[in-house]
């Protein structure tokens, strides 16, 4: 996985309401574009939080992304991470 | 010339205003009040004529596309939170003049010093800035200089250069040919976990932490560049670069007097409050 061109999706879903709407309305749509390889566009419309956290996607910018996902996404992103230790979050 | 007169260090948990709003749900609350309280009187009575605010960015305005591990605020103007953050967290934005004049001395004298930093003439302050400016200087007007400090990306420079580039800073506030009072504001984190495996009710480390404030009360940097090897950091939680930012200050402050220290456990993190300054009996 790039994590660079991951963060980057993140950061963008992150700081762009226009684009976290898009993600909540159609996620698919909100991925297109992003120069994502098409596992790495997978995890991000499935939000597969453990994909993304073990392959070292900045763990900061997926705890946040996870809150504003929905209300319960941060017990979810919890319940994947366990017991996969500290992956190198280095871009 | 110009004075450091001050140096505080506060917490930056985005989440304080509304904790705040209940200060009956855990005794830390009315705790981290007062020593808010307290530090923003001491701050007031200073009567500094700018504030260098020394924080971490959260990869809001500087994203891993360009990431100095040192960066001064040189603007006219400045401005914060970001809107997101006002809206999650309930925190006003505001605006504060800059004080372009000595960010750009900071600057120079880095290059002769031998730490090239770098400038922006347009950044805006997330929460880092915000939360110590809100508690320490509520009503605003007085000029800024931030100063962002790089603790969210790797490589991360060593815990020996904070130290160095806190040092620098206070010779080159030393060394502004102007009558000017300068305070120091910082916020910070002590041991942290963000979006790793710990849930947030046991993501940080109170021995880790209260380590670090009895190393930076002893002034004993050597012992605690020894203690908080990158093993040890990450042991006590997978952001714990975050509590650089009081490296920096412990540089700032040099042989100052440290004269308020006080940690304050809270449900999720240790709250540290530190003041050093040029006048006044240490702790």
């Amino acid at each position: 996985m790039n994590r660079y061109r991951v963060d980057k999706l993140l950061y963008r879903l992150l700081t762009d309401a226009e684009l976290e709407a898009l993600y909540a309305r159609d996620r698919a749509a909100a991925v297109d574009g992003a120069g994502l390889e098409p596992h790495e566009a997978e995890a991000i419309v499935a939000a597969d939080y453990a994909s993304l956290y073990t392959a070292g996607v900045h763990p900061f910018l997926l705890w946040q992304w996870a809150g504003r996902i929905g209300p319960d996404e941060r017990d979810r992103y919890l319940g994947e991470v366990a017991g996969k230790g500290y992956p190198s979050y280095a871009s | 010339m110009a004075e450091l007169i001050s140096i505080t260090g506060t917490h930056h948990n985005p989440l304080l205003p509304r904790l705040f709003q209940d200060p009956g749900k855990h005794p830390g609350i009315p705790q981290a009040q007062a020593a808010f309280d307290e530090l923003r009187e001491r701050l007031e009575a200073d009567r500094a004529d700018v504030l260098l605010v020394v924080a971490n960015d959260h990869l809001n305005e500087i994203f891993l596309d360009r990431m100095p591990p040192f960066m001064v605020g040189k603007g006219r103007q400045h401005a914060g939170p970001f809107d997101f953050e006002s809206k999650i967290y309930g925190l006003a934005r505001r605006e504060f003049p800059g004080h372009p004049a000595l960010a750009e001395h900071l600057v120079r004298f880095g290059f002769e010093w031998g730490a090239d930093l770098a400038f922006s003439d347009e950044c805006t302050l997330d929460h880092a800035f915000m939360i110590p400016l809100h508690y320490l200087q509520p009503d605003g007007g007085i000029p800024i200089v931030p100063f962002f400090a790089n603790v969210m990306a790797p490589p991360y420079p060593p815990l020996r250069r904070y130290h160095a580039i806190g040092r620098m800073l206070a010779d080159a506030i030393r060394a502004f040919p102007e009558e000017l009072r300068v305070a120091v504001v910082s916020s910070g984190h002590l041991s942290v976990e963000v979006g790793g495996p710990k849930p947030p009710t046991a993501a940080y480390d109170a021995a880790f932490d209260t380590e670090i404030m009895r190393l930076i009360e002893a002034r004993d940097l050597d012992a605690l560049f020894a203690y908080a090897t990158p093993e040890r950091m990450l042991e006590a939680g997978n952001m714990t670069q975050a509590f650089s930012t009081f490296v920096l200050l412990a540089g700032l402050a040099g042989d100052l007097p440290l004269t308020y220290l006080r940690h304050v456990f809270m449900p999720t993190s240790t709250l540290p409050f530190l003041r050093w300054e040029t006048e006044g009996e240490a702790v």
